[in-house]
């Protein structure tokens, strides 16, 4: 019998790697692709023959980027945005979901706040106003437009409030008993325990504010002080329309020609991101589990 | 020690929400300061200036004091190689020209690439920014006017505009001045394109046409045969089937691999704007809803199942099907005439051999294929805030543009402020005008300035520029860049050169309207449209043609009949000839 | 008289009930008063930024002109709601966008759980670590740029067809095809954006206690029956709630995807509310009905995930939240 299920057991293990390489190469062949075409010579590039390997190998587009300011300016951006956004949002879903991760005996006002909150994710009022808001509140054209609109993601919140409901009440009444406040029960108790939660929406986060392009297009008022994936965003779209009209639509598709450089720029912008994940991702894996705390 | 973590704590959320606040008390009391500056700047300004005024009328005349324009931008990086890195509109050199010569600084509000424009300029006019100088669309322009928010330039057009400017609208009949016109008020100063430049042209891969021994097309008839054997005799010979005839991209309407040539062969006259032409009974007529686009139509279905269009044209944009110019699969193309500067100069790098020449469009029967141009051409308006202090500062400004791209001599008034090296970008400044006929004139000195040898004839830097590149490709150089130079706007039979003679021989047809978008056009524009791409794209792909006349009725039924009205209201007043 | 002192009888009464009352207020704000203050940051955003501009709802029901802003555009009552139901194209988008968004959520729910599963299976750690990060990669890239490999992915001479060519099948012109289109919409999506739900549903499986699984190891359980008496019970507040929020974004379709990847022959099955709305404020330069078509979905989905709040609750006796 034994025997027989540890044979099962084999198989499965056969075949659900052999499933998950499959899934794996899907899912990495599109960053493939563009490294492969970031690497292959222009004439290639423009004609559309680049797949899996390059075409006319060269680095000449990374070289050209080494040297072009604009691309590491973004960067530079972005990353300060991630650092000072990161660390506002964690700070503020924390200390929101906390108090909201109670039960109503023990919070009364709760449901309350939870559908305060709650309702500003199926409400907004649009663009316009939001935009007027920034401006009336003296965010526009600063970092801070990028980072405070969002300080609480709410969907991020919730889902932390539901992971801390799922800590035993025991640790949490013993130390109540020991005296301690809600500050000190958060601090030790809430946050140890739930660091796969926090690494989720930490990870959450930091990809939120890396991926971002839009509001950095509309709140920032010079090209100058965009992040890099505003930055990226008006390098991939061009305006292949019917309004070509003027002499300048037909200047500017000239840019387009410029292929290799358009992609390389886009594999860099999605490199330091995907670094963060293998970083992050231990906890996930074998995160600091709740039975072993308790004893 | 659990306390002094509490008291860490808050003191950490009290820093993180001061420094909030702070942040925004900073910017907020920043900026009423800054306002009342210029405000009081602009009043003290606006005293001397209205002095000033009364005795000035110069097109070029200096201030006293200083006056400030605002302005916001919509840029794009700069062609010119030698323009310094890090040069932004904001510190371009015709800034400081203007502060020179007319004592007028622009001062931006913002600037956004040019595709973002419109976003952010709603964004901006809705919270309560205007700039005193914008450079708008057809849409803006009206909404602007609904609002009440431009100034009237009519007598500062008359009093400052050059007389090279004035002359330049002159040459199309003044129209675009009419098209910025309401209620007998100028509101704005066109950027007008001769509207010849949409002539369409039919494009062809000479050397596939040799290899297979063909005669370049007289009829509809020859192309479709041209096209066969591009498709089928292995023109590439590279002994694979992959070469398609005709290029088509699934927005019909761009300037290249639209369905616009190949209708026009058979009298139908699809179009973006949407093209009004003059009905038998003297009335305005939607050119899409004519019999002879259902004609066109079966024209293309047949060419798509003889597999001449590629079969999956309708979900190819323009890059796509410029990748398969480019990789030398597509052999024949309709485009304006400015193709060989992008994207066939990609292919003729891409591949020596690659010959492309030009040809007037061919008809289906006996009438000779017209082409279908706009009375008038005019993508933006420059236009000015009602509560602009010196909307005629924004005139001067316009003129001593004008005065740097179009006259002769400009380093001679204005030193080497105006070269590139030195940060003078042409389409930086925030009013952008471009002399109309520029293609006409280039095409007739530059070619006089090759048969003489002589470039001093030449008048504007762009006029040089061409001119160089023009001699390097008759000097034997074979860059794509070079060729394209010459062969979009001096060779007699490329781009402009076979524009002229279609132009010269009036194989055109007019779209008769150009007012601004009428109420029911608002409303129902877009739904109409979509109508009209799904059912063409469908028809081309195979649905039965009967499709087209259920078209025709549900277009009539869901506006276009208001549409057509309204627009024959507009006519009534706006009769060309 | 007497009235007079059964009045103030009363009143003293009161007087105490009310002090008692507030003494037990008291006792009680001062356990919760942490707890209000923990909100308060978030709540000044909130109100701030989140209800801030709610003031521009008021923009349905104007004829919206940027130029003259909230306060000088006319007002046109409900002809922006009357404008939208009446295009002939709003009830095929509203299908559309029901249609796709739909079996996004059931695909998109269905494959990052089953993969996170899968992957808890696996028992070599760098391999589950190459999986998970591999997984994740095509949610780093925008539509934009997927847009153009997916064309090439699926088109007639390409790899997909390729394939089905060696099995027999006639190449199949996915992307212009109505039948096929939402399918291929909702294959990329859940492709592209798997690893978001995975990792969520990764990190609810490491949350649950393990001194379960030792138990039910010793009472004979093998891993299937582990599987579905411990994990997945486990996960289900998760489930629930990501269940839950997805239901309340069911009218969006997923706009930046649609608008790259649709053409005008598959108009009638890939058209959706976000992509007329969007073809309303481009071509014709109307924010109004826009705006209208907000407040609309913004009611649809408030009802719906109020509903399945209650449900939940009601059934499982479950907050979600």
């Amino acid at each position: 019998m034994i025997h027989k299920a540890d044979w099962k057991r084999k198989i499965f293990i056969l075949c659900n790697t052999l499933f998950l390489t499959l899934v794996t190469l899907i899912s990495i062949f599109p960053i493939v692709h563009l490294l492969a075409v970031s690497l292959s010579s222009n004439v290639a590039a423009n004609a559309g023959v680049v797949k899996m390997i390059p075409v006319g190998f060269t680095l000449e587009a990374y070289k050209f980027l080494m040297e072009k300011s604009d691309f590491l300016i973004a960067f530079g951006i972005s990353l300060k945005r991630v650092a000072l956004g990161t660390t506002i949002n964690m700070v503020m879903v924390i200390l929101t979901a906390y108090p909201l991760s109670k039960e109503k005996s023990a919070f009364k006002a709760r449901t309350f706040y939870v559908w305060f909150f709650a309702f500003t994710m199926f409400f907004g009022g649009g663009l316009v106003p939001a935009y007027i808001v920034i401006q009336r509140t003296g965010l526009m054209n600063t970092l801070w437009a990028l980072v405070i609109p969002g300080a609480l993601n709410v969907w991020n919140m919730v889902m932390l409030l539901n992971f801390f409901r799922g800590i035993p009440k025991e640790l949490e009444e013993a130390a109540i008993v020991d005296g301690a406040n809600h500050f000190t029960i958060l601090w030790k108790i809430y946050l140890p325990v739930s660091k796969p939660a926090l690494a989720t929406i930490l990870l959450f986060t930091i990809v939120g504010h890396w991926n971002a392009w839009f509001d950095g297009m509309i709140y920032m008022n010079s090209p100058a002080s965009y992040p890099l994936q505003t930055y990226l965003y008006t390098l991939v779209t061009q305006n292949f329309n019917k309004k070509l009209l003027t002499m300048d639509d037909i200047e500017r598709l000239k840019n387009v020609s410029e292929k290799t450089l358009q992609i390389a720029q886009i594999f860099l912008g999605a490199l330091p991101i995907m670094l963060v994940y293998p970083f992050l991702q231990k906890y996930f894996i074998k995160g600091i589990v709740v039975g072993s705390v308790k004893e | 020690m659990k306390k002094r973590r509490v008291v860490a704590m808050i003191m950490f959320i009290l820093i993180m929400t001061s420094v909030f606040f702070a942040g925004c008390k900073k910017e907020v009391s920043n900026t009423p300061e800054e306002t009342g500056k210029t405000e009081n700047q602009s009043q003290e300004t606006e005293k001397k200036a209205e002095e000033e005024a009364k005795k000035d009328t110069d097109p070029y005349g200096k201030y006293d004091e200083q006056v400030v324009l605002t302005a916001v931008g919509g840029v794009r990086p700069p062609e010119q190689p030698e323009v310094p890195a890090g040069t932004t509109p904001e510190n371009q050199s015709f800034i400081k020209i203007c502060e020179d010569t007319l004592n007028v600084t622009i001062e931006y509000l913002w600037t956004v690439p040019d595709e973002q424009f419109e976003q952010k300029f709603k964004l901006s006019l809705a919270s309560g920014d205007v700039p005193d100088i914008m450079k708008v669309s057809q849409q803006q322009f009206d909404e602007l006017i609904e609002a009440g928010a431009l100034a009237d330039l009519t007598d500062i057009y008359e009093t400052y505009a050059i007389p090279e400017m004035k002359a330049d609208y002159e040459g199309l009949d003044n129209v675009p001045l009419k098209a910025a016109t309401r209620d007998g008020k100028l509101y704005g100063m066109p950027y007008a394109v001769d509207p010849h430049q949409e002539i369409q042209l039919l494009w062809i891969r000479a050397d596939w046409l040799k290899k297979l021994n063909l005669d370049p097309p007289k009829t509809i008839e020859d192309l479709e045969k041209i096209a066969e054997a591009f498709v089928k005799n292995d023109p590439d010979g590279n002994g694979k089937d992959d070469t398609y005839g005709l290029g088509i991209a699934k927005d019909f309407y761009s300037g290249i691999a639209s369905i616009k040539g190949f209708a026009q062969g058979f009298h139908a006259y699809p179009a973006w704007p949407e093209a009004w032409i003059k009905g038998s009974d003297g009335t305005l007529v939607f050119s899409e809803i004519q019999p002879e686009m259902k004609e066109a139509l079966l024209g293309l279905q047949n060419m798509y199942q003889k597999g001449l269009i590629d079969r999956e044209f309708a979900t190819k944009d323009l890059g796509k099907v410029v990748e398969d110019i480019v990789a030398g699969k597509i052999g024949i193309v309709y485009g304006e005439w400015w193709v060989p500067a992008w994207p066939l100069n990609l292919n003729k790098d891409n591949e020596p051999e690659a010959d492309w020449k030009c040809y007037p469009i061919v008809s289906a029967d006996d009438k000779p294929a017209l082409t279908k141009v706009n009375r008038v051409n005019v993508p933006a308006y420059n236009v000015v805030s009602k509560n602009c202090k010196n909307p005629e500062a924004a005139m001067k400004v316009m003129n001593v543009y004008w005065d740097i791209l179009f006259n002769k001599d400009p380093e001679s008034r204005y030193g080497d402020l105006v070269k590139a090296e030195n940060g003078f970008v042409n389409h930086y400044p925030p009013i952008y005008n471009y002399m109309a006929m520029t293609q006409e004139n280039n095409y007739k000195l530059i070619n006089e300035a090759l048969k003489n040898n002589d470039p001093s004839t030449l008048i504007s830097s762009e006029q040089k520029n061409i001119y160089e590149s023009s001699q390097k490709y008759l000097g034997g150089d074979q860059s794509g860049s070079s060729w394209g130079f010459y062969f979009s706007r001096i060779e007699e039979n490329g781009g402009w050169g076979t524009t002229r003679k279609v132009r010269d021989a009036g194989h055109l047809m007019y779209n008769e309207y150009f007012g601004p978008a009428t109420p029911t056009q608002v409303e129902k524009g877009s739904t109409l449209e979509k109508m009209k791409v799904e059912t063409f794209t469908r028809i081309i792909m195979g649905a039965p043609i009967e499709e087209f006349d259920k078209f025709v009725t549900d277009w009539k039924k869901l506006g276009g009949d208001d549409i057509t009205a309204e627009v024959n209201e507009w006519y009534k007043d706006n009769k060309m000839n | 008289m007497e009235n007079v002192v059964a009045k103030n009888e009363q009143i003293n009464k009161e007087l105490l009930q009310r002090e008692r009352k507030n003494k037990a207020r008291r006792n009680r704000l001062a356990l919760e008063l942490p707890l209000h203050i923990m909100l308060i940051p978030g709540i000044i955003v909130t109100l701030i930024y989140a209800y801030g501009p709610m003031f521009g709802i008021i923009m349905a029901f104007q004829k919206f002109n940027p130029s003259l802003g909230f306060t000088g555009s006319k007002w046109v009552g409900l002809k922006n709601f009357r404008f939208i139901f009446h295009l002939p194209d709003f009830s095929q988008a509203f299908k559309n966008s029901l249609y796709i968004s739909l079996l996004k959520i059931i695909v998109g729910l269905m494959v990052p759980l089953i993969l996170s599963l899968l992957i808890n299976e696996v028992s070599k750690n760098w391999f589950k670590k190459f999986v998970q990060t591999s997984i994740f990669i095509p949610y780093f890239l925008s539509w934009a740029v997927l847009g153009g490999i997916i064309f090439e992915i699926f088109s007639l001479k390409g790899p997909v067809n390729l394939m089905l060519g060696r099995i027999g099948i006639e190449p199949i012109y996915f992307l212009g095809d109505n039948k096929w289109f939402p399918f291929i919409l909702v294959t990329t999506d859940v492709w592209k954006s798997m690893g978001y739900n995975m990792v969520v549903f990764l990190a609810a499986i490491t949350n649950i206690n393990p001194s379960l699984y030792e138990a039910a190891a010793v009472d004979g359980a093998n891993r299937w029956k582990q599987t579905f008496h411990i994990t997945l019970p486990g996960m289900m507040p998760i489930i629930i709630l990501i269940c839950t929020l997805s239901i309340g974004s069911i009218l969006n379709a997923g706009f930046e995807q649609v608008l790259m990847l649709y053409s005008p022959p598959v108009f009638r099955s890939g058209d959706i509310i976000d992509t007329l709305v969007y073809r309303l404020g481009l071509i014709d330069g109307q924010l109004s009905p826009a705006a209208a078509v907000g407040l609309f979905k913004s009611l649809i989905s408030l009802t719906l995930v109020s509903i399945s709040y209650y449900l939940a609750y009601k059934v499982s006796d479950y907050r979600i939240f």
